[in-house]
Order: structure tokens, then sequence, then C-alpha cells
């Protein structure tokens, strides 16, 4: 299911996060999945409705079961031997089982003390489990309970057949809380405790398998693979010391032992301590050599692994030292992938997120990965009408407009997506109802909002495509993108409102192109009521955007954006206070609108704005102060409110801007002293 | 000590030193399992016969089927002269406790072969297996499931097609499935009562 960890960081501004979380009501795990998506199994009914005979080996397995229970333990482990001759992952095996009331025998089996009929019976479990009748009616028998307690046996064999069919129990949440409940997370972990140098001794040979402490390893492995898909189970296991042995064992050359340790890091990695530790323990060197082995599977869970790792900025440079950055671009470059949706979904996730360090950006220009993520999205992006329900498409989507938008923060790549249509298929996906993607796609408009023709451009290139913005404004994308503030989705809005302040700013006929968006300027002002600190920085932002046009101004102070904003402006977070300064300071450009905010009570909250260490939320405040001061009331209230310490240190300021507007600020706050003074002398005198 | 003793004991030590090349024991060890050799024997030095030692697998490892025990004490008795001398005793316990799996294979086979002559037969496994399944009373044919059950297995264990199990066919299908080792009835000690065995009487008792 999806992974929804961040979303790119919206058009880098001064000021704004790099990071943010999308939303989402559905659970991130592939929990709700799987209780939803079982097939009906098949039964005696759906077995005999065909109106053919039923196989004879149905009637042998039949009979087996019988010799299981009336038989004494040489029966019963000869039985179990040849039961597990047939191929009890088919259907009509396992339905011949339930029928002759197996299950329950099997249970059974489970708490005698005989070592070899507890391995019989766990072997055959292990396979028929998969069919849901039989895990549900296991379960309720106390099955996994059992099988728990037979991990702390000294048997290696027993251990061994217990955890594989742990394994599969557990894919299912009711499984794991009951292994959960029943302390056999330890247990498990116990399980991949080996020597060091067994580790080593390893070989990657598909003629011997493992030694046996090692095959007990990978079963725990496996187990755990299967446990931790719950949050729970993850923190369970770090807590068991579960860490420093998966990082132990991924040392190992052996493909079949890694696949799993990967696989149960990769999935482990959704927390943020397991990501701090992978970095730390050295592992992040170990996924990417893993990357160039030739088996897919493994290099899909070290793409998976990464792309969730790379949440953390040390490790994504890390995986650039490693050399990391090349076999993705090369797996994703060759067609031959393509098909396999898991693998590209790991791969554009993990050059998703990687492409949040400038400098892998970089790397990634050299290998000329841009070009390769527009035709992949073109390849994608078709048949748009079942989209939303093929989640594993949606996701491949998302990460690929989001490894699109982090690229275009660099120039050169915007020109290149400008160059190659890259816009349009970004913009159609607008229709798409997936918060995560949505958020991508704009912030992808967003950057390349920020391509604006040039005088140089236009002469350097014989026939250059339309600027970026041009583009955008061509396919209709800005109106789009302003209907994504209608989005219930709460990191869909703020997205889309960061974005649009390039598109504002940078457009010719700016003035123009807002008011021809019906009830556009409404909305944007009604989002002022948000109870979401992030849209409600981004619309600021977007306000001080759209006020820098006279009539836009007149028009949002209709809508009563004054009030709305000195509203807000009691707020202590930063981001949405530079924003806010910003805001008001470009309203009062309005003169009447000056007099209004100090009514409206936003002045003295604005004062205290510049205990703010945030130098972002200096700059944009002094400036609003600066506008206000041209009120003299407002001056009173400034005054009163012990600005003038404020206004001095800012006058010694690195930022010339901040100087000019705190000393034109603190000059009107004198003027008006000095205004009072006279008055007072002249009426003192009369 | 008497002079006939004395030589008895020098006697021993002469044979401990070559049993101990030629099993996997230990000289403390095999110098424990003669000890407990004439406990069991009841001070005979050099032979016991086929009732004690069947009592030593009865008190020892809770084996309760004749016809194994049988066939055990005729292994142990590799000089087939009725009775187990020490030399026999430790040899056969040799593979009995501590046998590779390649010698347990071997044991195995050579137990459930009743007759020697190399092969599982149907009749032979019948023979062993007669009573393995509770009788369902209103049968008529009691032995109806376990010769369908022998059936089954002598297809699982009868590779090479020839109707009986060579020691080849027996071999490879336990190196493909351990389970099938002792298939046709317990013959080789638990993992618990060997357990116990080796704790109580060879293991060193020096605390």
């Amino acid at each position: 299911l999806i992974i929804m960890n961040s979303v790119v960081s919206p058009v880098s501004y001064s000021g704004s996060p790099q990071q943010q979380e999308v939303k989402e009501d559905i659970v991130s795990s592939s929990e709700e999945e799987e209780e939803e998506e079982e097939d009906a199994a098949a039964d005696m009914k759906t077995l005999t409705s065909g109106g053919g005979d039923l196989p004879q080996e149905f009637w042998q397995v039949q009979k087996l079961v019988r010799y299981l229970k009336v038989g004494n333990q040489t029966a019963t482990i000869i039985a179990l031997c040849n039961l597990a001759d047939f191929d009890l992952k088919a259907q009509y095996c396992q339905v011949a089982i339930i029928d002759a009331g197996g299950l329950e025998v099997m249970a059974n089996l489970l708490e005698t003390d005989d070592v070899k009929c507890k391995i019989g019976s766990l072997k055959i479990l292990k396979d028929i489990v998969e069919h849901p009748d039989i895990r549900k009616s296991i379960t309720k028998m106390g099955g996994i309970e059992l099988m728990v307690q037979i991990l702390s046996d000294s048997n290696k064999k027993l251990k061994l057949h217990a955890a594989e069919s742990l394994a599969k129990l557990a894919k299912y949440k009711k499984g794991r809380r009951i292994v959960r409940k029943n302390n056999g997370i330890p247990k498990v972990v116990d399980l991949l405790d080996v020597d060091n140098t067994k580790v080593e001794n390893c070989i990657d040979n598909n003629e011997v398998d493992l030694s046996l402490d090692m095959q007990v390893a990978r079963g725990g492995a496996y187990a755990l693979w299967s446990l931790c898909k719950s949050k729970k189970n993850r923190m369970l296991i770090k807590k068991a010391g579960g860490f420093p042995l998966l990082a132990k064992l991924i040392k190992s050359k052996n493909i079949s032992l890694l696949i799993p340790v990967i696989g149960t890091l990769q999935e482990c990695a959704a927390e943020k301590s397991y990501c701090m530790a992978i970095q730390a323990e050295g592992m992040v060197q170990d996924f990417v050599s893993n990357m160039l082995n030739d088996n897919i599977e493994l290099r899909r869970h070290c793409a998976s692994a990464i792309f969730k790792c790379a949440q953390e900025e040390e490790t994504r440079a890390l995986v650039k030292s490693n050399g990391g950055l090349e076999p993705l671009v090369e797996l994703i470059k060759d067609h031959s992938n393509h098909d396999n949706k898991e693998l590209m979904a790991a791969v554009t996730g993990a050059l998703w997120k990687l492409s949040m360090s400038d400098d892998n950006v970089k790397t990634f220009q050299e290998l000329e990965l841009v070009p390769v993520l527009i035709n992949l999205l073109k390849e994608n992006a078709e048949g748009l009408d079942d989209l939303q329900f093929n989640l594993g498409k949606i996701q491949i989507l998302t990460n690929i407009v989001g490894a699109i938008a982090e690229s275009a923060k660099a120039p050169q790549n915007r020109e290149t997506i400008r160059e190659t249509g890259g816009l349009k298929p970004v913009i159609k996906l607008i229709a798409s109802t997936s918060p995560g993607l949505l958020v991508n796609v704009a912030a992808c408009i967003g950057q390349m909002a920020e391509d604006v023709e040039t005088i140089e451009q236009s002469m350097q290139t014989p026939n250059p495509a339309p600027s970026g913005l041009d583009q955008i404004r061509n396919l209709d994308g800005v109106r789009l993108l302003w209907s994504l503030l209608k989005n219930p989705n709460e990191s869909v809005q703020a997205a889309a409102a960061w974005s649009l302040s390039p598109c504002i700013r940078n457009a010719e006929n700016s003035g123009d192109m807002v008011r021809s968006f019906v009830g556009g300027l409404e909305l944007v002002c009604g989002l002022l009521e948000s109870k979401d600190q992030q849209v409600l920085a981004a619309i600021s932002f977007a306000i001080a955007n759209i006020a820098k046009d006279k009539e836009n101004l007149a028009v949002i102070t209709d809508h009563g954006v004054i009030h709305k904003l000195a509203r807000l402006a009691v707020t202590q977070d930063d981001l949405l206070r530079s924003k806010l300064a910003e805001a008001i300071s470009n309203c009062c450009e309005l003169e009447t609108n000056r007099a209004l905010f100090g009514k409206a009570g936003a002045v003295a909250p604005l004062v205290s704005y510049l205990t703010s260490v945030d130098l972002e939320v200096h700059r944009t405040t002094a400036a609003a102060l600066h506008q206000l001061s041209k009120d003299p009331w407002n001056c009173v209230t400034m005054h009163q409110s012990g600005v003038v310490p404020h206004l001095l240190r800012l006058i010694g300021s690195e930022d010339e801007a901040v100087q000019e507007a705190a000393a034109d600020c603190l000059q009107n706050i004198r003027k008006l002293a000095l205004a009072c003074e006279k008055f007072r002398y002249q009426h003192n005198k009369a | 000590m008497t002079e006939v003793s004395i030589m008895i004991r020098k006697q021993e030590k002469k044979m401990t030193e070559i049993l101990v090349k030629k099993t996997h024991f230990s000289m403390g060890e095999i110098e424990r399992l003669l000890h407990l050799y004439r406990e069991k024997n009841g001070g005979e030095t050099d032979k016991m016969d086929r009732t004690l030692f069947r009592e030593f697998l009865h008190d020892c490892f809770d084996m309760t089927d004749d016809i194994l025990m049988d066939r055990i004490f005729k292994y142990f008795d590799s000089v087939n002269d009725g009775c187990i001398n020490r030399e026999e005793w430790i040899m056969g316990l040799n593979v009995f406790l501590k046998g590779t799996e390649d010698e347990q294979i071997d044991y195995c086979f050579t137990i459930y072969d009743l007759n020697g002559d190399g092969y599982i037969s149907k009749e032979e496994m019948l023979t062993m297996l007669k009573t393995c399944l509770v009788r369902q009373g209103l049968e008529e044919d009691g032995d109806e499931g376990v010769k369908d059950l022998i059936e089954m297995t002598l297809k699982k264990l009868d590779l090479d097609k020839d109707g009986k199990v060579s020691f080849s066919d027996f071999e490879s299908t336990v190196k493909a499935e351990n389970l099938m080792l002792e298939a046709f009835g317990p013959c080789l000690p638990t993992n618990r009562t060997g357990e116990i065995f080796i704790q109580n009487y060879m293991d060193s008792q020096e605390g």
C-alpha cells in the first residue's frame, strides 16, 4: 500500500519548511489491505460445484488425516511424511484436510512432547495456513501460542519450523497481535543470534543450503519480516535487541538470508529511530552494495530501504558517497524493469527522496535522469480513469512527480522539463484524487513557475519552448492549481497555495490573471479560517503576492482579509509569522488598511515577533511595522508595546532592507512623539 | 582386589584403548559405560543375555516394542552368539547414542530388515506396523488401514520401483526427509531419553 511519509519541499521559499507530513486518513502500513483483499477461498461447495469428480489425491489426503487420528506415534510420523508429499498449497488439498477434521489433530500434535510429531505437523501447517479458513481455525485453536512456546525449545529444527509457520501466520494483524501478547517477539529475535564466524562463512551456493544455525536465523528473519508490519512490534523488536543482530546478518553474502533481513529493515525504516540507527551503524553501505546484486528482489528491497531512510540528510549524502546513485539510475533506465511495478515504486521513491539534496541533484543531472523520469511519467500516466483504483500505479506516479519536482529546483532541469514537454502529463494528474500525488504535482508546478523567459534564453536557443510559467498557463495549470484549494485534504491545500505564489508573482498581467478565476479571491480569503498551520502560512504568502496588485487588494479587503489576518497575528509559529507579516506589509499599500489593522489588534502581536530568533521573521516584520507606522495611532500602540529597543537592535542588522525599514519605522514614531510634545506644550501654554 | 579382578581391569583398560579409536566416545565415557554394563549385567563380566538387555532398553529408553527390541539385540550381538559382550556393548551404544547420520541410517535399515536379506519388504513392514492404527472395531479386515498406509509409504521409499526398499532407497529418502529415519518404529533414543542417559551414565560425576 502507499507509503506516505513526507512530501517534497514545496517551492523553497526562505522560511518554507523542507518537509511536511501528508495527512492521510488511511493507515500507511499494509495491515488494512490484507483483511480485505482475500479472495473467497475454496471450500467443499466450490470444489464440488464444478460437477467434476474430486481428484484422487483428495481422498488420499483424507485417508491420511484419518490415520493421523487413529495412529500411534509411528503411524503419525509416517502419515505426516506422506501428507507432506502432496501439493499442500493446492486448494483441494487444504479443503480435504479441513473437511476431514485434520486441523485439530495438527494443533494437538503441537502440544505433545514428541519432537518429530511437532516438526512433522509444523511442516504441513506452514503451507496449509495460506488458506484463510485454516489460518483462522488454527489461530482460534491457539496454534500461534503453541508455536511461540515452541520457540523456547532447545531443538534447532523445531525452532526453525515454528519460525517458518509463524512467518506465515504473522502476515495478518491478528496473528501479529497474538505473537506480541504472548511475548513472542524477544523469542523470535533470539533466533537471529548467531556467531559472527558463522555469518562470514555463509557461502552463496545453490547446491548447499545454509548450516542449521543460519537456517534458524533465516527462519527468524522471515518471521520478523511479517511481524514488523505492526508499529508496536517494530518498537518491541528494537527493544529486544533485534537491530544489532540484523546489523550482523546483513554482512552475509548469502542471498536467501539477505532477502528477509533487508526486507525486515526496509519495513522497520518507517520508524525514524531505525533510520537513525541504520545511518549510524553504516548499513547504508550494505544497501548500496547489495543493490548491485543480480537478484531483482534483493535490489528492490535495498531500493525500498533507501527510499525510507533517505528522509535523513546524512543518509542521502551517504548513499552518494557509497556510489548508490548510479545503480538506481541504471535500474530505472533499464526498460525490462518497467513492468515490475514494485521495483519501479521502490526505485522511483528512492530517487525522489535522494533528490532532496542538491548534491545528488547535480549528480543526477550528469546521469541525465530527468528525461528518463519524464518518459517514465508519460508511460505510466496513460489510462487515467482506472488510476484512482490502481494504488500501485499511484505510488509510482507520486514518486516520479516528486522526483521531478525536486529536480526542478535546479534551473538546468527546469529547462529540460520545459523543452521535453514534461509539464503536460504532470498537470493532467491534477484530476487524481490521491492527496500524496496531488501534493507533489502542486510542488512540481510551483517549481516550474519559476521558469520565466529571460531575454538571454530567447537569444540562446533558436526555437525555445515557451517558458515554464507560460506552458503552465497555456495548459490552464494555474486555474487547476487554484481549484486544488478546494480539496478536502489540508496538505493538498497547503501545497497548492505555496505553488500559487510563484505563479502570481512571476506572471505577466498577474492581476488580470488572478481576477479571471471566478471566486478565486474569496476562496483564498476563506482559507484564512483553516486550522492548519501550513495552510495558513501558505495562504498568507499567497495573499502577500496577490496584494501587490491594487485592484485585487481592494477586492480582498472587501472580503474582510484584514480582520482575518489580524486574528491570526497572535501565532507563535515562526513560519506563519513571517508570511503573515509579509501579507500585512503588502496590504498596507491601501492606506485605509493601516488603521484597520490597528483597530483589529494586529499591531501589538507583531511587535512580539521581534523576540523571535528567525531572521526571516525580522525582515518581514520590520517591513510590516514600517508600513503600519505610517498611521499615527499604530505608532502609539507600537510604542506602548515596547517596540523601540527592538527597532534599535534591528537598525544594526546585516540586512540592508531590515536596517532601512527599522530606521523608517523608528523615524515615524519619533515624528509622532515630537508632534505630541509640541501639542502638549502648546496646550499647556494656553 | 582379587588377582582375577586385577587381570580383568587390565584387560578392560586395553580394550578401552582400542575402542576409543573405533568409536565417538572418550576414555572416560567408555569406562563409565563399562561400569554400567557390569551393573546391568548383575555382575557378570562378559555375557549379557537378551532378557537383561531388553530390560535395559525398557528402563533407560522407555522402549516397549518387542519386535524392534529383539532386532536391536541382534544388531548389538554382532558375532551372533546370543549374548552381548563388553565390546559389542560399546560398539552398539556408539551408534545408538552417538551415531552420525550415515551410521544411524545404516543402523535403522538393519533393524527394519527383519530377515537380513538387504531389503525391507511389504511383509516385514506389515509385521512391524501391525498395531500402529487403533482398530475401528467394525472393520472386517482390520489390517486394511495399515496395508493402505504401508502401500503409500512403500511408494514413497521405493525409489527404484522394484516393490521393496533397498538400502539405497532408504538412505536417499531419509537424507531428503529426516523424519523417515525411524519410519517403522522407534529404535533410537528420543532427544529426552538420550540426554538423560548421557547425563546420568556418561557424564563425569565429579561435581
